[in-house]
This record gives C-alpha cells, structure tokens and sequence, in this order.
C-alpha cells in the first residue's frame, strides 16, 4: 500500500481513537476541574501564603500584602500545619547534600560551557583568532560548549531539581541519598571525559551524542545509579496522590536514560537510520528531559510562590499526556528534505503541529493561574525567573512548530535561525527557569538567605537582555542568510557574509549571557561560603538553634 | 493521578511509539536498498 494513504489512515484511526477517549473521559469527569489535586502541594492551612526563600523579611511582607485578595479574610489565623511541615522539613534535609552538589556542579558547567559557546561565537566572525591548536578550532570548542551546557549544566540542574522536589512532593524523606550521589558522581566524570575526548578530536559524531560510547556507559550507569533511589521514594511515599510536577519529573528520568542508553548503542545506528535515530534521540532531548523538567518545575514553583493552587489540575494532566505522545515524534522534521521515507518526514510535521495542544493547555492553565496576579513579579524575583521560561515555552514551541513547516524549513533549515530558536528554548525557557528554582532550592538547601539580592535581578536583567538581543539578531540573520541561499541568481558567499553584522550581535548578546553567569557563580560561592549578613529569616524552616544554621553537609 | 504504574507504563509507551515510527519502521522500510554503485556507508570503527 501506498505511504502516503498508509498516513492518512493512521491519522484518520488516531483520530477516531481521541474521539473516544474524548467521550471516555467526559464520562469519567476528568474534565472536571480538581482543586483537591491542585492544592497537594500546600500544607493544610497554607493556600493564601506566598514563598519566595529568595527574598528577605521586607520583601516577604511587600509580596504577602500584594498577594492578599478578599477572600483571604476568612482563614485569617490559620497557622499552616506544623506536622506537615515538618514533614517537608525532613524531606528537604534528606536531600540537601546531593542537591547542593548537583547544583554546585551545574554552575561550574555553566561558565566552562558558556565561556566555550561565547568563543566558538566569536570565532564565527573572528575566524582567525585561536586557530593554533586543533582543540581550539570551531568544531570542537562549539561540541563542548554543546556538552558542556546540555549535559553539564542543564543535567545537573534537573537532576538537583527532580531529587529535591520529589521528597516534597511525596512527603516522604530521599531514600538512597549515597546512591544518588554516586550516580552525580558518575555522570559528571562522564561529562569531564566527554569535555575532554571532544577536545582532543574523539566523537562519535552524531549531534548532542558527540561523546564516545565507551564513556557514555558513565553516564548511562549514573542515571541508573539515580533512578533507583526515585522509584524507591516514590513507590514507600507517604501520600496517596501524586502532583503533576512527579508525573513530569520521573517520566522525563526515565525517557533520558532510556534515550541515552538507545542513542548510543554502539555499531548499531548506520546510514540513514542512523540520521533519523540521531533525530528521535536530539529533539527527544529537548522534548522529553529538559521541556518535562521545566514545566514540572513551573507547576510546582510557580503556585508555590503566589500561595494559589494551579488554576485547572486536570488541563495539565492533559497536556502531561499530550507532549508525551506527540513530542517524540517531531524529530524527523530535522530531515525534511533528506534521504528519509515522506510519510516519516509528514508524520514529524503533524506531530509538531499538534504540539500546539500541551502548548496551548500549559498556557491557558498558567495564565488562569496568574490572572490578576501579574503584579506580583514585580515583587518576586524567582516569580520573574519563572514567568520569563513559561513565556518563553510557549514561544519557542510555536515558533518550533511553525518552523517544521516545509515551506518555513525551507528558508530556515541550515541556518542560523535555527540555532537562534534552539537558544529560545534552551537558554529563554529552560535555562531561566532552572535560575528560578535554584534561588528558591538554595536558601532551602543551605539554611542561608542569598547574601545580596541585588544580584538576582542584576543576573535576571543581563540574562534576559542578552538573550534577547541574541536571538532577535540571530533571527534575522538567519532568515536573510535562508533568503540567500535559495536565490539562485546570488553568490554563496553572500549569504556567508550578510550573517556578520548579526553574528557580531549574537557575540554581543552572548558575553552579557556570560557575564550573567558570572554573577551568578559569584553570588552562588558568596552564599556557600557564608558571606553576607547572618540572616536566616527566608530559611523559613531553620531551626532557631545555632547548630541548625551550620551548612546541612557539615560545618 | 495515584498510580505510579500507569505513569511508568504510560511513559514507555509513548517513548515505544516514538522510537517505532522514527527508528525501527525507516530502518525497516530502507534495510533491503541498496546503495549506488561506488557509494559505500562507512565502516563502524570502534
């Protein structure tokens, strides 16, 4: 049978199946809102209090008072439940020593990674600057900057974030905490090899798998080292029902280590299996680690923070269940136009265009969730961390839908545009919110307030505005250079040297990003290292004993 | 949601679906074609 009419049927069966589903859940009211579901993550007696462990006592009490809304008079008096709490006291300290080091080796990527990815920029329109050593030319430093953020940086952070947010979530204290540090230790050895063999020209030469196999077993035997612990935690919880931010996290644990383990098979992936496989693995990177991790983080942080439960639990259950199905499948519109059967490269665009579904559901629940409430950033500088990234979600994933189509692809493909819309994401969405969370991790973490809060917004501003210029010049850029290359009746080296003024931005952009992370690194030894005011009033859960503001890991 | 079956359960399909129509059918569908004469894949080298 015809491929194409083999398409058309499984669309029109897909779509019969959803009808059915559709009426089966209507049956079962899971359409209904839930606010019991929604509100799991306050302790009895807490929905109506803000918390913002990054700010100090006054501005606390400015986001308390911008938070108050009438009904609030009612549970007036109130006092969260003790027991609950200290239930949350022990989850967090039971995972504190991995998260900080998970954190700790996620800022130290951030600036190697960084620093790389800002010198590979300027070697775009510097190209005889650092040309010595083979290790310094484009094509490596580029892969480790690309190492060093995907993996080093945004891996440890998610992997900080899910083991700190899931002994909260389920209220029960991490089990197997030595385990999952020597899983953190294992992946970041992986990483320092990979970094390394980058540089000295070893690479399997797939994209985002660039690493040797033989040390990709590292970091495949430190997820595993980590999954165990999670599922043991989340199988001996001590509550009934789970958030949608655990569905995110542990699905996304368990879809990385699966798509690692497969992407990096040695001598099985040839050819033109080996293009598409490289494809599932690459946007599935995206679309089933970092966008679950980011959007788990969000439906937990973001309501935290405000004292308001999710507006619509249910509409994010579905849109759980929509990127799950629909995600995996958009990589192949990387190969539009490649030597890969049509229906794969039409079954990718579809499924990139349904994409607009969990989309759609994350950003109407959040924007229900905020309605009347969008002062408050003004207020909280994690809110803003977090708001940024969930614009940007949504953003970057209709640009990403939109960009699937042919007719888009065919002036973008091959690009710099691309490479600006892989930023917006990774660096606008995910990147930002990973900030959010760890300055509301950290005081947590370390009983120890942010030594200058200054620094936070400082860090928020260089971050936003250099990934804006960043982007808006890259876009451009890249949309003149598709521009070029289709027109016939142009030089090649045209499109080559139109890119320069937007690549001159794009370095420009990328130094105030770096700069950003420099802040950041700073501020976040000043607080390892106690400098700063002895405040402990945002460490809300601090004991009042001396000894309990000492570091969790020691003195 | 309460069950951290369906969750696990759920999740592997999606991913099975999804390694199905981008790894295993193409492969499927282009194993048996030949390359053009002279035109040779390179070999694995470990």
């Amino acid at each position: 049978m015809d491929s194409a009419i083999l398409s058309l049927l499984g669309a029109f069966l897909l779509s019969i199946m959803g009808l059915f589903v559709f009426i089966w859940s209507m049956r079962k009211g899971l359409l209904v809102e839930n606010p019991r579901a929604a509100s799991v993550i306050f302790a009895r007696g807490e929905i109506g209090q803000i918390d913002d462990p990054a700010l100090q006592d006054a501005g606390r009490a400015h986001l308390q008072a911008a938070a108050a809304e009438p009904g609030d008079d009612a549970h007036e008096g109130h006092a969260p439940d003790p027991q609950e709490l200290e239930h949350r006291v022990q989850a967090d300290r039971s995972s504190a020593f991995p998260v900080f080091m998970f954190i700790a080796f996620a800022i130290f990527w951030l600036v190697l990674g960084s620093a790389a990815g800002l010198t590979a920029s300027l070697k775009l329109h510097m190209p005889d600057w650092l040309v010595g050593e083979a290790w310094q030319t484009f094509g490596r430093v580029r892969t480790m900057h690309l190492t060093a953020v995907l993996y080093g940086w945004i891996t440890n952070a998610a992997l900080g974030l899910i083991v700190w947010l899931l002994p909260r979530l389920l209220r029960t204290p991490l089990i197997g905490a030595v385990w999952v540090m020597l899983g953190g230790a294992l992946i970041n050895a992986g990483i320092a090899s990979a970094i390394g063999a980058i540089g000295a020209g070893w690479s399997d030469g797939m994209e985002y798998l660039e690493m040797p196999w033989q040390i990709g077993l590292f970091i495949v035997a430190g997820f595993l080292c980590i999954i165990g612990p999670v599922l043991y935690t989340l199988v001996n919880r001590k509550v009934e029902s789970l958030y949608v931010s655990v569905w995110y996290l542990v699905a996304a644990l368990l879809w990385i280590t699966l798509l690692f383990l497969v992407g990096k098979l040695p001598g099985v992936h040839t050819g033109v299996q080996q293009a598409t496989t490289n494809w599932w693995y690459g946007h599935n990177v995206l679309g089933l680690w970092f966008t679950p991790i980011s959007v788990g983080a969000i439906y937990y942080f973001l309501p935290k923070i405000i004292g308001r439960p999710v507006r619509s639990y249910n509409l994010s259950i579905l849109g759980f269940w929509t990127l799950a199905f629909f995600y995996g499948q958009v990589g192949g519109h990387h190969l539009i136009g490649g030597p890969i059967p049509g229906w794969l490269s039409t079954l990718s665009i579809v499924q990139s265009m349904m994409m607009i579904i969990p989309v759609a559901a994350f950003t109407i629940n959040m924007a229900g969730t905020m309605w009347g409430r969008m002062h408050l950033v003004r207020h909280s500088p994690t809110l803003r961390f977090m708001m940024f990234g969930g614009l940007m979600y949504m953003l970057s994933s209709v640009q990403g839908s939109l960009e699937a189509l042919r007719s888009v692809n065919q002036v973008a493909h091959f690009t710099h545009f691309t490479v600006a819309h892989a930023h917006l994401g990774a660096y606008a969405f995910v990147t930002m919110v990973l900030f959010g969370a760890i300055y509301f991790m950290l005081p947590r973490v370390l009983n120890w307030e942010w030594p200058y809060p200054r620094l936070i917004s400082l860090q928020f501003w260089l971050a936003a505005i250099g990934i804006g210029i960043y982007f808006v010049g890259l876009t451009i850029g890249g949309w003149l250079q598709g521009l070029a290359m289709l027109d016939a009746s142009r030089p090649f080296m045209e499109s080559v040297a139109l890119t320069i003024p937007y690549l001159q931005w794009r370095s420009v952009g990328g130094a105030l990003m770096v700069t950003s992370h420099l802040v950041f690194a700073g501020h976040f030894l000043a607080m390892a290292l106690r400098f700063g005011p002895a405040r402990t009033g945002a460490a809300l859960f601090a004991p009042a004993s001396p000894k309990a503001l000492e570091l969790v890991h020691g003195k | 949601m309460e069950n951290e079956i369906k969750l696990a359960a759920g999740a592997m399909v999606s991913l099975a679906v999804a390694t199905a129509a981008l790894v295993v059918l193409p492969y499927m569908e282009v194993r048996d074609i030949t390359p053009p004469e002279g035109l040779k894949p390179t070999p694995f080298k470990v």
